[in-house]
């Protein structure tokens, strides 16, 4: 037994943390105002290893683990919660699944780019009319001579609107089953036919941007299949155990931000003569976020450590990003009580986070659809 | 980082964990019930070799490490024990047992943890006082130095095993003047002239094991007795049984949120409502999860600590603390949410859940409660000076 990181994942985590402070967390007001993430924040990530993890040294990555993706994604988070979703985002809803399932030409195309930061990715699931739900998708693929025709709507996709390249779920015409027919579909600029739509503004991480996409017969290479006939369907990426941890880690780094602002805010602030943090009510609340914020920390590093040893869980990567996503928004929200009336202020930094700390339990699969896998393998005797 | 359990501590677990369904478990109910201490498992306990599995081999334990002792407390109440005997036992092993080996001499250690581990002699603490609960550094009960021996004067309270323990340690001021640091601790046994344990008190929960006043009445006891230094009583002994008392005497609280777990599952997979089980509805799938979510977290965090005291690491009252606030909130919730699932079943004693939750409200009581928990780990992370007495 072994609680703590390895020397190289400490290392990782103490190089990414110097350099999210000081390239990412000046600017990360000015990130949620403009709605962008800059260039610099992706190359500072890409510089310091965090978007080559995972990605195999053959194609410009690092090969890094899971642990230090989620260690890692809590630092970025914990500066720039924009940053990190974008980056995030990139790297494990686009960049894992085409680690593992495209072709070694796509990979040569693709993965270098995202290593260098040059390239956000984007996975195009959720359509107007659902998320979670895969198996009733109005978005269609139609073989043709050349491949594929692909016709229908996205809503709220990650980096939509700069994803040089996506993975797009779609129906395909010709399944036989309806489990086998929702399959996934790697576009690469330039995609005649795909059409992004206007900036859909949300409430927090306002830096990652978000649109719908509308798909016109918008016509793909046979190639475009993610791994082929036999590829994976989207349900079974969606179900991948490393998917869930990056709301994790996002959710980790939000919760440590707000509780380091937290305690910032009561050792400063003076009431009656004395600091509000020397007040039970104000320590005692900062208790309780230090230890959610702890115990979240404690379930992802189990998930991930799972993965690195080849026994990945959905379950635990699942319990982990419902525990992490409940308690970011405790988190954001005992911020902005401590700070009373000042934390109510639009742009201020514990309002940022309070928005910032809202899309957990929504974004990766509601905390509802994770309860309900939970609950599947507890009653089914597997967990 | 390695969560994995070695392959003998596996075996170890799964056996303890089979002896106790067998053995111990159905024990339980009679021994609540008539809220009497069950000697029978205790022996059984005694032969099976649990009642000192970290104290060394020459001293009558098994030599094994910290995770694994807090395995077998684990296993033991996944088993299906009741929570008034794991408690017993973390007392009897944590508090009494370690708190010798840590601070004793090789004469102490010699004299008591052989008995102690063989179940002969049953051990307590005895820090709490009527007026001092959490608050320890304000003991009343002194001990004056004489010649050849100290004179013991005051009350304990709350004193878990105090009816039935050979050898309590005992924490008393020898210099109220030096307040916490004048506070010194002492190995009282039971046939010391002018000690006596009160009746046994009448309990919520943990009904079978027996908890009672000590009182001392210039009570004799020999100058060896004395367990450390003068003025370490609090400071080291003290703290240290703590330190105990917020992270390992936890495992007991862990394992049973498993037993009730693996009841509701397989009551909620059984009870048909509305022509299905009520596995089936949502709203008990995600109590379900809930209590999955809270037992995976409870279970890292206990065995974070009892590895960082593998490890050598002294005092980790941070992890200890975060795991005694957690464990004893979020367990009360999952016993809340078991009864719940259980419906009217889960409120009458024919069915354990009803006793699992009475035993549940302790754990965020024992050992400084929740609020104190959250004050150390308050002043620990901001280094605050101001989270006891009076500028609160």
């Amino acid at each position: 037994m072994d609680f703590d990181l390895k020397k190289e994942q400490k290392e990782f985590q103490r190089a990414l943390r110097a350099s999210c402070e000081r390239v990412l967390k000046p600017k990360a007001a000015e990130v949620d105002r403009q709605g962008l993430v800059p260039e610099e924040n992706l190359k500072e990530l890409a510089r310091v290893g965090y978007l080559g993890l995972f990605i195999p040294e053959s194609f410009g990555g690092n090969n890094g683990d899971m642990v230090c993706f989620l260690v890692g994604t809590e630092e970025v988070a914990r500066c720039c919660p924009s940053t990190a979703l974008v980056a995030g985002a990139s790297l494990m809803r686009f960049g894992l699944p085409t680690i593992l399932y495209a072709s070694q030409s796509q990979k040569e195309r693709i993965l270098p780019g995202l290593a260098r930061g040059e390239l956000r990715g984007a996975w195009a699931h959720t359509e107007p009319q659902g998320g979670c739900d895969t198996e009733n998708l109005g978005t269609t693929a139609s073989p043709t001579e050349q491949g594929f025709s692909l016709s229908g709507k996205k809503a709220y996709v990650l980096n939509g609107p700069e994803a040089a390249a996506l993975l797009v779920v779609a129906r395909l015409t010709t399944a036989r089953a309806p489990g086998e027919a929702a399959k996934v579909f790697l576009m690469e600029e330039p995609c005649p036919g795909l059409e992004r739509g206007p900036l859909v503004p949300t409430v927090g991480a306002r830096g990652a941007r978000v649109c719908g996409l509308e798909l016109r017969d918008c016509v793909v290479p046979r190639d475009s299949l993610l791994g082929g006939e036999q590829g994976p369907s989207a349900g079974s990426i969606e179900a991948l155990p490393q998917a869930p941890l990056l709301m994790a880690g996002y959710s980790i780094g939000v919760g440590q931000a707000a509780l380091e602002l937290a305690i910032q805010h009561a050792r400063q602030r003076m009431t009656f003569g004395r600091p509000i943090v020397s007040y039970q009510e104000v320590h005692f609340r900062i208790a309780d976020m230090y230890v959610s914020v702890d115990v979240a920390r404690q379930l992802a590093l189990k998930a991930a450590w799972l993965i690195d040893s080849g026994r990945g869980s959905r379950v635990e990567s699942s319990l982990a990003k419902l525990f992490a996503s409940e308690m970011s928004l405790l988190c954001g929200q005992s911020c902005v009580h401590i700070h009373g009336g000042s934390g109510l202020l639009e742009g201020g930094e514990a309002d940022r986070l309070l928005r910032d700390s809202r899309m957990p339990l929504v974004l990766g699969g509601t905390a509802e659809m994770h309860r309900l896998g939970i609950a599947r393998d507890v009653l089914a005797g597997k967990a | 980082m390695d969560l994995d359990f070695s392959q003998e501590q596996r075996i170890f677990r799964e056996q303890v964990l089979n002896f106790s369904r067998k053995e111990i478990a159905p024990l339980g109910e009679e021994s609540d019930l008539k809220g009497e201490f069950c000697w029978e498992a205790w022996r059984k306990m005694a032969s099976f070799g649990l009642l000192g599995l970290h104290y060394p081999e020459h001293y009558g334990g098994a030599g094994s490490d910290i995770v694994t002792a807090c395995l077998a407390g684990e296993a033991l109440a996944e088993g299906g024990a009741d929570g008034g005997l794991t408690l017993s036992w973390g007392a009897h092993t944590y508090l009494c047992g370690d708190t010798i080996l840590q601070h004793g001499t090789s004469e102490q250690k010699a004299r008591y943890l052989p008995k102690l581990a063989a179940g002969e002699w049953i051990g307590a603490l005895g820090l709490t006082e009527p007026e001092a609960g959490s608050d320890a550094s304000a003991v009343r009960t002194v001990a004056v130095r004489k010649k050849d021996h100290y004179v013991i004067n005051g009350a304990k309270m709350f004193i878990t095993n105090g009816p039935i323990a050979d050898v309590l340690v005992v924490i008393a001021s020898t210099d109220p003047s030096k307040k916490a640091l004048g506070i010194s601790a002492f190995i009282v046994e039971r046939g010391f002239e002018g000690f006596r344990p009160g009746k046994p008190l009448k309990k919520m929960g943990c009904r079978a094991s027996p908890t009672s006043e000590l009182v001392f009445e210039d009570c004799r006891v020999p100058l060896e007795n004395l367990l450390g230094q003068e003025g370490e009583g609090f400071v080291k002994v003290a703290l240290g049984a703590l330190e105990w008392d917020r992270s390992s005497l936890m495992a007991p609280f862990v394992g049973g949120m498993r037993y009730l777990l693996d009841l509701c599952v397989s009551y909620a997979n059984q009870r048909v409502q509305f022509d299905r089980p009520i596995a089936r509805f949502q709203a008990i799938q995600h109590k379900l999860a809930e209590m999955k979510v809270i037992y995976e977290a409870s279970r890292l965090l206990m065995y974070r600590v009892a590895w960082c005291k593998d490890q050598g690491r002294p005092l980790n009252h941070l992890e200890a603390a975060t795991a005694k606030l957690f464990v004893g909130e979020a367990g009360m919730r999952l016993a809340h949410e078991a009864v719940q699932i259980h419906g009217g079943y889960g409120y009458i004693q024919e069915y354990p859940v009803e006793r699992a939750f009475r035993n549940a409200r302790l754990a965020s009581i024992g050992g400084g409660t929740s609020e104190i928990q959250r004050a150390i780990i308050a002043r620990m992370i901001m280094n605050l000076d101001y989270s006891h007495g009076r500028a609160i």
